[in-house]
Parts: structure tokens; C-alpha cells; sequence
């Protein structure tokens, strides 16, 4: 090999027994394999009698440690420490030294030692995945140099070259989760092949010759990670066939075992992942980011937070957030700990009653209002955090005395710029970049605008969840104090917004932490810009006009009529365009059948520009609903529109009740399918009080066509979606069977008269 | 999810439980009543919260009461609309 110069984009970085394996694509799409070798390295703070026994137990390894003594900072209290810097010449048997190290050491602090090696060498060189530059590599195939045209959190980049091929299981009405059998099809460059069961070695040939000539950059699955790159694996082991699903035949795979997490009061399951070598191996079905913003946004993260886009897709947002914040602290010589270690201060009960509090939710005025404005704070928290530089290190720090934060009366640092705002002030302003961009790109009517929309629908997610991390006790830097003081400063802005509001002239209908809607009579677009311009000058956090609604409607909670709820909405605005959130045609709950007539109906009151517009057009949409009603009661509904689909919140032997939800939980257990909590289950139900049939529900899998449905469930879920638009109008279940010539049973509690609340709202 | 103090809307629930055994001993007229109250002050949840007083009884009641008022002053506005309606109808009658 010649010593050359590859101008183009490093595309895979992994360990290997030489070091750091790097795989580079050049402008003409050509891959080019280097390495490089790295000596990472962790720190402990240590007394020197005690090195003395860290000496001592690194000798015991077969491969090359070294110590050394070296000055870093601690990110607390900001003072230089003089720690022991422990270097593992062997990027493989790195984690292996740390554990060893951590058993013999359990009450010691360990410092940047459960980091991934190739992320080390990453934030210690700055390079970063798709790094576009001049590579220098030497005739034994070293990389030696690289002179880079691009930066990190650059808005403006190039892309390879990359070619795509999609392994899928062929279609079926069982998840692929489920299936046993080989049906894959595979499907690049326009063209799709099936590959048949019999023969598995068959299998196995067919998808080497097929990756052999596609040479696929991007190997994309549904359920890749579970399913289908195991079952293939397992099936090359058996049968000593090699499988050639990594670009580099040296390398293994790499996998992690699944899970399930709580998230938001939520149990979400998470398959294990299944990397590749040289190549990406990117699964849907596995993958927050994929789903939400595609591979714009995948390489968006993973260039700004150095983690490699096979990583990248996989990992959580926590993740990609903590990750730019430990290149951070590379840069900057800041010590990592290892685990989190910095306690929650002691607060009096009094402090604590008003620290432990969110945003402030301010429960709508019922039922249908209009000429409504919507103001809405433009990414309120991570602007709070950078325009205060609130940070984990900031709060209350040692060295000033400024009781900065409302109500709260803490303390925030003046004389440094914290972890947590410095990492978020690229993100931030990237983001309002491509905002702006798509915007610009979509008046003119340039396609590309979708790039840019991917991208800052990436970044939007990282700024939606960076504050959740600031009080969660797996970050590595949070503080619950820092958290609390973020919404403080919340809680201060959305009021100063609703005084400013009220004191020209409008009346508050709702808000909801950062957002807010307004009401008065004939305020035209100007006058609700000149309002955000006096907010968001005074409060520092950009507040801008969302749009003006031809109606808006709140509906009543659901437990009580009387009540309202918050985050429950649907409107249009002036440009007919609909906003909805929480209610059953934007539910994941919702049966497609009743998602559609609710669609369907809100079509028709969309067009109604006032009030009595929509009172007008009610019975419209009524006779909508009635149609549906009919459908059902006939029992000719496609079943598969009636589909429920929940997740399940605990494994089927721990249900102790009878829903529909364990019954058919049990039912796919004994059928032999384990499933996890988080994990989602479909069923049509057959009859939910559980009296006429045997079963109340049967899963998808084992539904056939003549299992008929729960007509009269059914029909009420019409009834409740229908009560939700037009309960206000006077439509309550009473009226609306009557009106569909239905008998009325007579409810089981009676609703008082809602005398107090309906004289309230005036 | 990790909360030391709960939500508003928790506590009122927590407080309108406390008074079971007070709705217990009310006419059904005034049970009614009773829960009525209790839902004008969940309108106020955002105050409520705000204010995170130490005894959270004084918040619901203080909410209960604001809902009152507004009731009362709507409804004053409704006589002297009313009693202005009967005026002219006299009026026009004489």
C-alpha cells in the first residue's frame, strides 16, 4: 500500500486490536479502511501510598498499563486536582481494566473511565462522524494526519456518497417479532428480491451475494436489532456459512442486551442493539431518532454529539446530550465522574414546597371560543438555562451571593459559564438556523427545505428533553437545584407574559407552561406581534405569535363534564390549517375507524370561520357520525379498523384484573410469545363486559374475519369522540342516541346540573 | 415520577377525601353543593400551585371563594340587566 491522501468523510470508527479502526469514503464513494493506534486512558484520585497498590494490580495484566500524574480540573468546585492518570494500551480490554480496578477500589471515585474507547479518541482528537477533510494515511495503512474543512456544529455540510440496502421481513399479519420463518426481502437500488424459507444455507447465500453486490453503506431493518440480524447470525454459525454483513470480516459485532425503562410514569421497551462493522446497520423499528426525524437528523446528532451514527440512532437523547457535554469537559480538562455523586442539598420543608414544583398550567375556560391568538415561548428552557446560565456547577456555587433565581432566592455563578448552557448555545442557535432556512427554502419553493426541517426536528427533541436531565439522577451532570431554578424562571415568564397581556386588553384563556392563548375582540396580527415584541423584551425569552384561530375548542374532562382539562385542544386557524392535541384522532389508542370519522367530522367544522359557523354546520357533521353508527350496527366495519393498540405496563402473570388488556396478554403468553413490559399488544374486542362471549378481546394474531366485534362498544367510543367536539353545543349522550333513534339506558350516576361553572364563564 | 410534594390536583383530591365523612352527613342537595366547590377550585390550579402555600386547605378554600365571587358579581350584572329589561318593558307597557 502507498502512503495517499483521501479528501472525503470519515464514515465508521470502532476499536480493534490495532488501536481504532476508521473507515473513510471518499468524494467517488470509495471506502478506505486506516487505523490509528490510541492509548485511552482513565483517572483516579488517588493518595500516592494508594497508587502504589493500583501499581501493583495493573502488573497483573498480560498487556502494557501505564500510570502517570497529571493536573485536571473538578467541575464543582472548579479547583485543579493532581490525579493519576491510568493508560491501557489496548483499546479492546479497556473496560475490562476498569472493572478490575473498581472491585479491588469500591469507594473510590473513578474518573472518564466508563466511556466507550472510540469515543474517547474522539473528543480527544475532535473529530467527529462525517468529518469532511484531507485524511493522511501511510503505506502500512496508519492514519497518520488529517487536515478537516468542516466543524462539529458547522450548519452548512456535505454529505457521501451512500448506497442503501433494506433487509426486511417479508410483510405478514404476525410481527415480524413473532415469526419463525425466513421470508426476507431485500431491496436496493430500485429493485426488490424476495428470498423463500426452504433452504436456510439458501437463505444465507442468497443475502451474501446480495450484499456482495450492493456493498451496501446503510443496511436497513425493521426489527433488525431483535429479529432479524440474530436469526441470520445464528443460522451462519450453524452452518459455518460466514455471513458478510460487516465490511471488515476481522471485526465481530456489537450487541447490547434489551430493556425496559420507565419514562414519563411510561415503561418503554427497548430491543438490544445490533452493530455493524464498517458498515451501518440502521433499524426503524429500534430507533427514537429514525422514526422522528430520518437519517437528516440521525447524522445531525451524531455530528454534533460525536457519537457514531450507529450509536447514535440507538441511543437515547440523554445520551447524545451528555455526550457533547463530556467532549466539553475533554476540551476543558474537566474531570467525568463515573457515576453521579454530587447529593441533593438540604432544604428547609418551606423551600422544598416551593422548589419541587413544574411549569404552570392554567386550566382552560371550557368549550368553543373565537378569535383566538397563540403566543408561544420559542424553546423556553434551554433559552432560560443559556440566558441564565443555569448549569449543575452555577447553582449556588461557592463563590457568589446573589439569590438570581425567583422565588427560589438561589445563587448563580457570575464568573464562570456553566457545562450546561455552553453545550446548549450551539444546539440553540443551530436550530433557530434551520428554522429560518426552512422557512426561506419553502416560500421559494426549494425542496431541500425538508433537510433542513429533518434537522431542526432533531435538534427540537434535544431541547425538549435537555431540561429533564438537569434533575435526573442518572445524569452525569445534573442537580436537582438546577432544575428547580429553571422553572422558577418558567413559571416567572409565563406570568410577566399573562400581566402584559391583561394589561392591554386581553382576556387569558389557557396556558400551558410556555405557551399561551389569548382573547380580544378584533386584535389584528400587528397587534399580537407588538405584544410578543413588549414580552419578549422584558422577559428575555422570544415569545412568538403561533397564529390566530378562526375557533378553538377546550373539551370537558372526560371523568367529569364539568371540569376542564388541560393539553386537550382542537382549532383552526385562520389559514384552515388544525391544531389538535389529546383527543381520541390523535390518540395512538384510538381505533382507526373512529379516528377517521373524527377526522372526518372536524373536516366539516373546519370550515366554519365563527361560532355560529360551527353551530350551523354541527348537524353535518352529525349525520357523519350517524353513518359510522350504521356501519357498525350492521357489522360490516373492517375489522382491522377496529384494532386497539396499547402497551402493555407489566408481564402477563403479574395482572391480577380481568381488562381486555390481560386477557390478551395471557393469551399470546400461553401461545408462547414472552413479552416484555413496554411492549405493545393489538386486539379487536369481541365483548367487553365479558358476559355474552368467552372472550372480552382476541389478539390480531389469532383474529379471524368471522370473530365479529363488541358492536355496542364500539358504537359508544362514537359517542364519546362525538361528545369531545360537541358536547359544548348541547350534544350529550342523551340527545345524541335519541337523535340516532338509539334506546337510552339510563347512566348509573346522574350528572348534576353544571350551575356553577357555566355562570363563571361569561 | 421522582416528586417529593404532589401535584394540585392530587392534593385537592387528597383534601376532598378528608371530607367524606362531612359530605356523608350533608342533604343530598348540599353534597352536591359541596362537590360543585371542589370543582371551582380545580380551576385554579395554576394559582394554587404558584403560591405553594404550607397549608394547602387555605389555597383551596381561597380558590373556592374567588370562584364564588365571580359568580356572585356575574349574576349581580344578570339582575341589573334583567331589572333594566323590566323597566323599559314597563315603560313601554305605561
Amino acid at each position: 500500500m502507498s502512503p495517499s491522501i483521501i479528501t472525503g468523510w470519515l464514515f465508521d470508527i470502532y476499536p480493534s486490536s490495532d488501536g481504532i479502526t476508521i473507515w473513510l469514503i471518499d468524494k467517488e464513494g470509495v471506502k478506505h479502511r486506516a487505523f490509528t493506534p490510541f492509548v485511552p486512558s482513565f483517572f483516579m484520585h488517588i493518595s500516592p501510598e494508594e497508587e502504589r497498590r493500583v501499581a501493583a494490580l495493573v502488573k497483573s495484566f498480560p498487556f502494557k498499563i501505564t500510570l502517570d500524574r497529571v493536573m485536571r480540573r473538578e467541575l464543582y468546585s472548579n479547583e485543579e486536582w493532581n490525579v493519576l492518570r491510568i493508560n491501557v494500551h489496548d483499546t479492546l480490554r479497556f473496560k475490562q481494566v476498569v472493572q478490575r480496578l473498581e472491585r479491588h477500589f469500591p469507594h473510590y471515585v473513578f474518573f472518564n473511565s466508563d466511556i466507550q474507547t472510540q469515543q474517547i479518541y474522539l473528543y480527544e482528537t475532535g473529530l467527529f462522524p462525517l468529518a469532511f477533510g484531507e485524511y493522511s494515511i501511510n503505506e502500512s495503512g496508519m492514519l497518520t494526519e488529517w487536515q478537516l474543512h468542516d466543524t462539529y456544529d458547522a450548519s452548512e455540510y456535505s454529505m457521501p456518497p451512500l448506497s442503501t440496502m433494506k433487509l426486511m421481513n417479508r410483510p405478514d399479519f404476525v410481527s415480524p417479532k413473532f415469526r419463525k420463518s425466513y421470508q426476507i426481502e431485500i431491496s436496493y437500488e430500485g429493485e426488490t428480491y424476495s428470498l423463500e424459507n426452504d433452504q436456510p444455507a439458501e437463505i444465507l447465500h442468497a443475502v451474501n451475494s446480495h450484499l456482495k453486490r450492493c456493498d451496501p453503506d446503510i443496511v436497513l431493518t425493521e426489527y433488525g436489532d431483535a429479529i432479524l440480524l440474530p436469526l441470520l447470525v445464528k443460522l451462519s454459525a450453524e452452518l459455518k456459512i460466514p455471513l458478510l454483513l460487516n465490511r471488515d470480516q476481522r471485526a465481530g459485532y456489537f450487541t447490547t442486551k434489551e430493556s425496559s425503562y420507565f419514562v414519563y410514569g411510561k415503561i418503554v421497551h427497548k430491543d438490544g442493539a445490533f452493530e455493524l462493522a464498517g458498515r451501518w446497520h440502521l433499524d426503524t423499528e429500534n430507533s427514537f431518532m429514525m422514526g422522528e426525524a430520518s437519517l437528516d437528523g440521525v447524522v445531525e446528532i451524531a455530528r454534533l454529539t460525536q457519537l457514531p451514527v450507529q450509536h447514535q440512532s440507538r441511543s437515547t437523547i440523554g445520551t447524545a446530550l451528555s455526550s457533547m457535554q463530556l467532549s466539553w469537559a475533554y476540551r476543558n480538562n474537566y474531570l467525568i465522574p463515573a457515576k453521579k455523586r454530587e447529593p441533593e442539598e438540604f432544604k428547609s420543608a418551606a423551600t422544598l414546597l416551593l422548589a419541587d414544583r413544574g411549569g404552570l398550567i392554567f386550566q382552560p375556560i371550557m368549550g368553543y371560543h373565537e378569535q383566538i391568538g397563540e403566543l408561544d415561548f420559542v424553546s423556553m428552557y434551554p433559552t432560560i438555562m443559556v440566558q441564565h446560565n443555569v448549569s449543575p456547577e452555577t447553582v449556588n456555587c461557592r463563590c457568589c451571593n446573589n439569590e438570581a433565581v425567583p422565588e427560589l432566592k438561589y445563587t448563580i455563578c457570575t464568573k464562570r459559564k456553566g457545562i450546561v448552557p455552553e453545550t446548549l448555545r450551539p444546539i440553540v442557535a443551530k436550530r433557530s438556523f434551520y428554522k429560518k432556512e426552512k422557512k426561506r427554502l419553502k416560500k421559494s419553493g426549494d425542496a431541500t427545505w425538508h433537510i433542513y426541517d429533518r434537522r431542526q426536528n432533531a435538534l427540537k427533541w434535544m431541547l425538549v428533553t435537555c431540561f429533564g436531565y438537569l434533575g435526573y439522577k442518572n445524569a452525569r451532570f445534573g442537580k436537582i437545584e438546577a432544575h428547580e431554578s429553571v422553572n422558577a424562571f418558567s413559571r416567572d415568564a409565563i406570568l410577566t407574559a399573562k400581566e402584559i397581556a391583561e394589561s392591554r386588553g386581553y382576556k387569558f384563556l389557557h396556558a400551558i407552561v410556555d405557551c399561551m392563548w389569548l382573547k380580544k375582540e378584533g386584535a389584528s396580527e400587528a397587534d399580537y406581534e407588538a405584544l410578543c415584541e413588549e414580552v419578549s423584551s422584558q422577559t428575555k425569552i422570544e415569545i412568538s405569535l403561533e397564529g390566530i384561530y378562526n375557533w378553538i375548542l377546550f373539551p370537558s374532562s372526560k371523568m367529569d363534564p364539568n371540569i376542564p382539562t388541560a393539553n386537550r385542544y382542537v382549532g383552526f386557524y385562520t389559514s384552515k390549517e388544525i391544531k389538535v392535541r389529546g383527543i381520541e384522532v390523535r390518540r395512538r389508542d384510538t381505533p382507526k375507524l373512529i379516528k377517521r370519522m373524527q377526522g372526518e367530522m372536524l373536516e366539516i367544522l373546519g370550515e366554519a370561520e365563527t361560532i355560529a359557523e360551527v353551530k350551523t354546520l354541527a348537524s353535518a357533521a352529525l349525520a357523519k357520525a350517524k353513518e359510522y353508527v350504521e356501519l357498525l350496527r350492521s357489522g360490516k366495519a373492517d375489522p382491522m379498523e377496529l384494532v386497539i393498540r396499547r402497551h402493555i405496563s407489566q408481564e402477563a402473570s403479574e395482572y391480577k384484573n380481568r381488562s381486555a388488556n390481560a386477557e390478551v396478554a395471557k393469551a399470546l403468553d400461553e401461545a408462547g410469545m414472552k413479552l416484555q413490559p413496554g411492549e405493545s399488544i393489538e386486539y379487536v374486542l369481541l365483548d367487553s363486559t365479558g358476559k355474552k362471549k368467552p372472550e372480552k378481546a382476541r389478539p390480531l394474531t389469532f383474529y379471524s374475519f368471522d370473530d365479529g366485534y363488541d358492536i355496542e362498544k364500539y358504537i359508544e367510543m362514537v359517542f364519546k369522540s362525538v361528545e369531545t367536539l360537541l358536547l359544548p353545543l348541547g350534544y350529550d349522550e342523551k340527545t345524541l342516541k335519541q337523535g340516532f333513534g338509539m334506546k337510552i339506558k339510563k347512566r348509573r350516576k346522574s350528572v348534576s346540573t353544571p350551575f356553577l361553572l357555566s355562570q363563571y364563564v361569561e | 415520577m421522582g416528586r417529593t410534594v404532589p401535584t394540585f390536583t392530587m392534593v385537592i383530591q387528597q383534601e376532598m377525601e378528608s371530607w367524606t365523612k362531612f359530605r356523608r352527613g350533608l342533604r343530598q342537595e348540599d353534597q352536591e353543593a359541596l362537590d360543585e366547590l371542589f370543582r371551582a377550585a380545580r380551576l385554579q390550579l395554576a394559582s394554587c400551585a404558584y403560591a405553594a402555600r404550607p397549608i394547602p386547605f387555605e389555597s383551596i378554600a381561597m380558590a373556592m371563594l374567588v370562584s364564588q365571587q365571580r359568580v356572585i358579581g356575574n349574576l349581580k350584572k344578570r339582575v341589573e340587566r334583567l331589572e333594566q329589561a323590566g323597566k323599559q318593558n314597563y315603560h313601554d307597557a305605561a
